[in-house]
């Protein structure tokens, strides 16, 4: 498709993607807030009709609605439940049964942001796509590709969820949140657009588990049954019995349901036992993991060994390490051993203030 | 640019005669006798019993869930069955876990594929322990009217009430209950140019009524603004009818002559102004935006407040599968209607679609 200044901006009805809009409309797009609705489960979606009484008003899509109307550009809600559900929703499940601990926000971003309200957005005739993630987007010249920067708000950086975006995606993506230099800033302009927003918490909370109750969510949208099991020691000596896998996680120290007499954290989960592995601080440290699923920004492909930092986990601090390309992926040697390498969580890569690439953390190659 | 409005099933502008009598009216205290004469009106107009009650609410939503629950109330009605169609409006199908919370075992009467409740199927569905049977008089996407007469005539000599969900009918079809014999019908004065926030409930004189909500004072300019609007819609109503036929006629066979894969879904011959058409390969959302950009104003299905487009649930009762159903599209025609709205409408889609 052709170039144009229409953009598609996704709107929480929130802070940072009222001021995304605000700010584009500004710079002289053609702008239109789209509010993605999203699946939730029966339980959820009816406690929400009773409390709101209403057959869809979710508040959400009432403050994206008056925020678009003080801004002045045209508002529309789309379903985006199938999708979800299918490539969000069902893999979470997946990865829990599967012994791992998923990261629905990258899928979201890699499925539906950047793929399904994409596609949306070409059929409204817009290029792009725009969001209030805190990130930059550059067309690096001497690459000839287009690379995403950390943005200088650090503290609100969100690059991490982005590693697996394609040059064709990154391509009709804007990331107006980028420029600003904090939080604060965005912030006193949604104050002067004077206008109520949702204040929904910045927390890395999953949006279609509010209560935060994961195992709840689990088995009320899966028939898969969960037996006890185990927990044992890196020795394979029997612990005591835990739960069923999946209300565990790698790193997990606390509700274990028994002491040891020293602080124990699971350090594996084999869904094929059963088996949930329990160890010291030490063993849940790891110096090095493999990563499949793997996507890079600057260049196409790991070719030789390559020297930079990574974040095993959303809120991990960047460490330094070499990657080295292996069939189907990469091994991640650190320097310094890393806690908690949790299986299903996203390794993303950084060099400097680039975002490099990331992939999905493996058990096994 | 000139809008043009096609969601009147949705809702419509108020009539200024109906403003400058609810501005009067805002301006008077007592008007005990005139709202009496609006109840009266509307006893008439359905052909009711002159000792038959009409309460005045906030909505035609809370009619709709307000008689079962008045009848609960005051123990007229024993626990049991409540038979729902599969097609009625959002507001008696959510309902079911209510109704469920209340003691009452739920069950869904089907739709065939023309949108109209399958009589054999509530035939079957029917025993002694059936309480409640609400179906709508008018579907409000499809524009289908149901076979009430026959449903009303089969529990005549039974113990099981019948409410009929007459809003998208008053004003546009006859509604004559000596043939339906509901007990309670259900009626929005919004959707026939009236205020919104205005709901009415038609009760046989048989039945015994117990407020919700007791003690509360009626919102009279809004009551004498719906009598207003009855009066109107009804006195036109014999020339209006063939007048919205002929643009529903108009617009129909346009959209299909242009040869670009649009069909009507379901029974569109009855004599009101609101037709489903499914658009072949596309979907639903990104039509309404496009048609949104060119100045047309339409519905995907039954419009909740939020405006999101979800897979309708009347189309899949209806038997459509969910990608079929969310090619489909809702206009719905009214007062303010003309032809050369319809010609517009005509060429915008012939625009829309050849690109």
């Amino acid at each position: 498709m052709e170039r144009n200044n229409r953009v598609i901006v996704g709107m929480s009805g929130g802070v940072d993607s009222t001021v995304a809009a605000f700010k584009l409309k500004e710079m002289g797009y053609d702008v239109i807030g789209v509010n993605m609705r999203l699946w939730q489960d029966d339980f959820l979606e009816e406690e929400h009709f009773m409390k709101d009484g209403g057959c869809c008003s979710l508040s959400s899509v009432e403050d994206a609605r008056r925020v678009c109307e003080k801004i002045g550009i045209p508002f529309y809600a789309l379903d985006f439940k199938g999708v979800f559900k299918e490539k969000v929703v069902d893999y979470f499940i997946d990865a829990y049964h599967e012994g791992e601990t998923p990261n629905p926000c990258i899928a979201c971003n890699k499925y539906v942001k950047f793929e399904a309200l994409l596609e949306k957005a070409h059929e409204l005739g817009a290029y792009y796509v725009a969001t209030g993630h805190y990130a930059k987007i550059l067309f690096d010249e001497s690459l000839s590709r287009y690379v995403i920067k950390k943005s200088n708000a650090e503290r609100k950086d969100q690059t991490y969820a982005l590693y697996n975006l394609t040059q064709e995606q990154i391509k009709h993506i804007l990331m107006p949140l980028g420029d600003f230099e904090s939080k604060e800033e965005v912030r006193a302009i949604a104050a002067e657009l004077d206008v109520q927003m949702s204040r929904k918490s910045d927390s890395q909370e999953i949006c279609f588990v509010p209560d935060q109750d994961y195992v709840g969510f689990l088995k009320r949208n899966s028939d898969i049954n969960v037996p006890k099991g185990q927990f044992v020691d890196s020795e394979g000596e029997v612990l005591g019995e835990h739960q069923g896998i999946i209300h565990y996680t790698v790193g997990q120290r606390k509700g274990l349901g028994m002491t040891f007499g020293k602080p124990m954290y699971v350090i594996d989960i084999d869904k094929n036992t059963g088996e949930v592995v329990l160890g010291s601080n030490e063993e849940v440290h790891s110096k090095e993991l493999f990563a499949d699923l793997v996507n890079f920004i600057p260049f196409d492909h790991l070719t030789e060994p390559y020297t930079c930092t990574a974040k095993v986990r959303y809120s991990a601090k960047e460490a330094a390490c070499t990657l080295y390309p292996e069939d189907n992926g990469v091994r991640v040697v650190f320097e310094v051993p890393q806690r908690a390498v949790t299986p299903g969580q996203a390794v993303v890569f950084y060099k400097d203030d680039y975002l490099v690439g990331g992939g999905t953390i493996r058990r096994n190659r | 640019m000139k809008r043009i409005y096609l969601d009147y099933a949705s809702t419509t502008p108020v009539r200024t005669e109906v403003v400058e009598v609810m501005k009067t009216a805002y301006l008077s205290i007592k008007q005990t006798a005139d709202i009496d004469s609006v109840s009266t009106l509307l006893k008439q107009t359905i052909k009711g019993h002159e000792k038959d009650q009409i309460f005045y609410m906030g909505s035609g939503s809370e009619a709709n869930q307000s008689a079962l629950m008045s009848l609960t109330k005051s123990s007229q009605l024993k626990k049991g069955k409540v038979l729902l169609s599969a097609i009625e409006h959002p507001s008696v199908r959510r309902a079911q876990s209510i109704y469920e919370d209340m003691g009452y075992e739920v069950v869904f009467i089907p739709s065939d594929s023309k949108g109209l409740v399958d009589l054999e199927a509530f035939y079957s569905l029917y025993d002694s322990s059936v309480v409640w049977v609400s179906v709508m008089l008018v579907n409000n996407e499809i524009g289908s009217r149901q076979p009430v007469e026959a449903i009303g005539a089969f529990l005549e000599n039974t113990d099981t009430f019948f409410h009929v969900d007459a809003i998208q009918a008053l004003g546009k079809i006859t509604i004559d209950n000596t043939a339906i014999k509901a007990d309670a019908m259900s009626f929005s004065a919004h959707k026939i140019y009236g205020p919104k926030g205005l709901g009415i409930l038609y009760l046989k004189h048989t039945i015994k009524w117990v407020p919700l909500v007791p003690e509360a004072t009626l919102n009279t300019p809004y009551i004498l603004g719906f009598g207003e609007a009855l009066r109107l819609i009804e006195h036109e109503k014999e020339a209006e009818r063939p007048r919205l036929m002929a643009l529903k006629k108009q617009m129909i066979e346009g959209l299909v002559a242009l040869d670009l894969g649009i069909t009507p879904v379901g029974d569109c011959s009855s004599e009101i102004g609101i037709v489903t058409l499914m658009f072949e390969n596309r979907s639903s959302d990104a039509l309404l935006i496009q048609y949104d950009f060119k100045g047309i104003a339409l519905s995907a299905g039954s419009a909740c407040s939020s405006g999101a487009i979800s897979a309708s649930p009347v189309l899949l009762a209806m038997g459509l599968d969910e990608k079929s159903a969310k090619s489909c599209i809702r206009f719905s025609i009214g007062h303010y209607t003309t032809t050369s709205d319809i010609e517009v409408v005509l060429e915008t889609t012939k625009s829309l679609l050849k690109k």
